[in-house]
């Protein structure tokens, strides 16, 4: 039976290619951006959580200015951190440990070729190479870790080794920082976050001479105590900071952040983009049901005869209604399926370009769940949508509708 | 002449239409039976009311007031979907401007009638089969409507009225819209048919249809004015 309806109801769909195909239009939009939001949204959440995961969530950020996201907030107007606030922040209640760096832009330079990028100066103490040696953000592929005796040696991010020169570069060979020559001593394994995958490595020390810096750090990394709890020890940190640099609560001139935080910030876009991208989503498919019924309507009124002459065989009015709810399905079982199409399209881009910047964790996932629950939905998107064009035509009255107009 | 029971049975009919502000009278108090393997006219003036009567035969439109007996039973107690089992089963339209579904080829139509009756799809297309055949259309089983010229038009919507092998055939104005020598092939069709035992009721225009019939009602105003048989 199914199968004849749908025989009746494809005939009329195929002779109305251009209206039905405007009328899918909405359900195609909502389930694209439906579709592309749920095979992301999973793939986003596991990015952030494995560049999380690699850093720790016992960790604390501070840094000059309002707050930022990451360690490269260091414009000029903002009051530098210093040295000084980094012995504040090591002495304060429930920090384990803590180190400042120095970030620079500066010019790098190979065989020749010129290029700009991010400098970190790590400290190369015993207890902060352990400290830093431990994020998983750092660690090196080829060659080896800071020694306590460097001085003018750099470790390279993968994206420095082997995308930014147009030879990968590899340890013992010799680049030059701001003119200074520096041998190089590890390379970083790819990450996935641009940040520390454009970085270069070097002491310190050495930063604050070629830079010509004596106290500055641009960022103090912290580690709790396993006894505390790391928003208070933020707490901590900023009361401490506060009285050190003389500014009074609320008008803070740097920021704390824990790792937790962090992530809940950017948990939060996510969930604001994820948000926008459901009512887009929502509205699309509102207004394509209401195209659908639109269409549907208009498709009564113009079979008005056909019905006529349905009834007139002996259709009865559930066979008149079946036949419009499986038509105004079909139409919505067209639209979700090109907007599957058109999602994982989307999603699979997304992927691409992902992978092209490096964040390698970004991957879309594809289910057949997922795709036998949009194609449902959009049917019955489409048959709600057709439910009152459907019982209008299943109430004609058969002379009625056989009448000319 | 007949003397059986009447299959269908008009009492005192009567159908008012709504036109806007205007009631139209389209029947007033008709009467009249319809009984087993005869071949009835229906004449009378366009607007008489002989497409209204028709259609209250074949339960296609109810009565404002009076009743309609099928097999001597009222047939205003019986549900929608029970009408259209009888229209499905018990009747067959045959129309003037022939009525197919535009957008199904000859043999969808003509099967179509035993979909809403729930025959499975092989009986379905071997019963059109044979009934293409005998209206001479099988060569043509996959046209659309719009590619066949009338007469050919109205041969598949005689294969449809009989495909659930009903008892009754209404044809209204089966003629109307096809040449002379193309009408008189379909009504030595029709007639062929009461032959083989169907009941016909067939409304027409054309005296010399009507006089091939056993009985001609006239119609006018929506009253019966003259019976012969
Ligand atoms: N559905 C309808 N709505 C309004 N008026 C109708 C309707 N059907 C028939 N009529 C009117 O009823 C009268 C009889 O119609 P009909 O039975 O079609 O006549 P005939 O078939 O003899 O030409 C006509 O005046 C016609 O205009
Ligand atoms: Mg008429």
């Amino acid at each position: 039976m199914i199968r004849d309806y749908l025989r009746i109801s494809f005939f009329n769909f195929k002779n109305r290619k251009l209206r039905a195909f405007l009328t899918v239009v909405g359900i195609l939009i909502g389930m694209t951006a439906i579709i592309s939001l749920i095979s992301l949204g999973q793939g986003m959440k596991d990015a952030i959580n494995s560049e999380f995961e690699s850093v720790g969530i016992d960790r604390i950020i501070i840094s000059a200015g309002g707050a930022s996201f990451g360690p490269m907030g260091s414009s000029l107007a903002v009051k530098q951190l210093t040295e000084d606030d980094l012995d504040v922040v090591k002495k304060s209640k429930g920090v384990e440990k803590a180190e400042g760096i120095l970030f620079k832009t500066a010019k790098i330079e190979f065989n020749g070729k010129v290029v700009y990028a991010q400098v970190g100066g790590t400290p190369t103490d015993a207890d902060s190479r352990k400290e830093i040696e431990n994020v998983g953000l750092f660690k090196v592929e080829d060659g080896r870790q800071f020694k306590e005796s460097d001085k003018y040696a750099a470790i390279l991010g993968y994206s420095v080794a082997h995308d930014m020169f147009k030879k990968d570069l590899k340890t013992g060979e010799k680049i030059l920082i701001n003119d200074a020559e520096f041998k190089i001593v590890g390379l970083q394994r790819k990450v996935g976050s641009i940040i520390h995958d454009n970085l270069v490595r070097i002491p310190l020390s050495t930063a604050r001479e070629i830079f010509n810096e004596k106290t500055e750090v641009s960022s103090i990394f912290a580690r709790t105590n396993p006894g505390f709890v790391p928003s208070d020890v933020a707490e901590n940190i900023k009361s401490d900071l506060r009285k050190h640099r003389n500014v009074k609560e609320g008008e803070e001139d740097f920021s704390v952040q824990t790792s937790q935080q962090l992530i809940s910030s950017l948990n939060t876009i996510l969930t604001l983009v994820q948000v926008v991208i459901t009512g887009i989503a929502a509205i699309s498919l509102f207004v394509g049901g209401v195209g659908i019924m639109n269409t549907m309507y208009t498709a009564v009124t113009e079979r008005r005869k056909d019905i006529g002459i349905m009834k007139s065989i002996g259709a009865k009015n559930s066979h008149i209604l079946i036949l419009f709810l499986i038509e105004s399905g079909m139409i919505g079982i067209v639209g979700g399926a090109l907007g599957i199409i058109l999602g994982f399209g989307i999603s699979f881009l997304v992927q691409l370009i992902a992978e092209a910047y490096g964040i390698v964790t970004l991957k879309a996932s594809f289910s057949l769940f997922l795709i036998g629950g949009a194609l449902i939905f959009s049917f019955l998107m489409g048959t709600i949508s057709g439910v009152t064009p459907a019982i209008q035509a299943s109430k004609l009255q058969p002379v009625e509708a056989l009448r000319k107009k | 002449m007949a003397k059986k029971g009447a299959i269908i049975e008009l009492r005192d009919v009567w159908k008012t239409y709504q036109m806007g502000a205007t009631t139209v009278q389209a029947l007033r108090g008709i009467s009249l039976q319809i009984f087993e393997d005869e071949f009835v006219a229906v004449q009378g003036p366009s607007g008489s009311g002989k497409s209204t009567s028709v259609n209250m035969i074949g339960c296609l439109d109810l009565p404002t007031k009076g009743s309609i007996f099928l097999d001597g039973k009222d047939i205003s107690k019986l549900s929608e979907s029970e009408l259209a089992q009888i229209r499905g089963r018990r009747i067959g339209f045959v129309f003037q401007q022939f009525n197919l579904i535009p957008t199904l080829s000859a043999i969808e139509n003509v099967m179509l009638p035993m979909t809403f009756q729930g025959v499975p799809f092989e009986k379905r297309r071997e019963r059109a089969e044979n009934l293409l055949k005998l209206v001479d259309m099988d060569d043509r089983a996959n046209h659309r409507p719009s590619e066949l010229s009338g007469g050919e038009q109205q041969r598949i919507a005689i294969a449809r009225a009989l495909v659930n092998d009903p008892e009754v055939v209404l044809a209204d104005e089966p003629t109307g819209n096809l040449d002379s020598k193309t009408g008189a092939m379909i009504m030595d069709f029709l007639k062929k048919l009461n032959k083989e035992g169907k009941t016909i009721v067939m409304v027409t225009h054309d005296n010399n249809l009507a006089r091939k019939a056993e009985r001609v009602i006239f119609l006018k105003d929506g009253e019966i004015v003259k019976h012969l048989s």
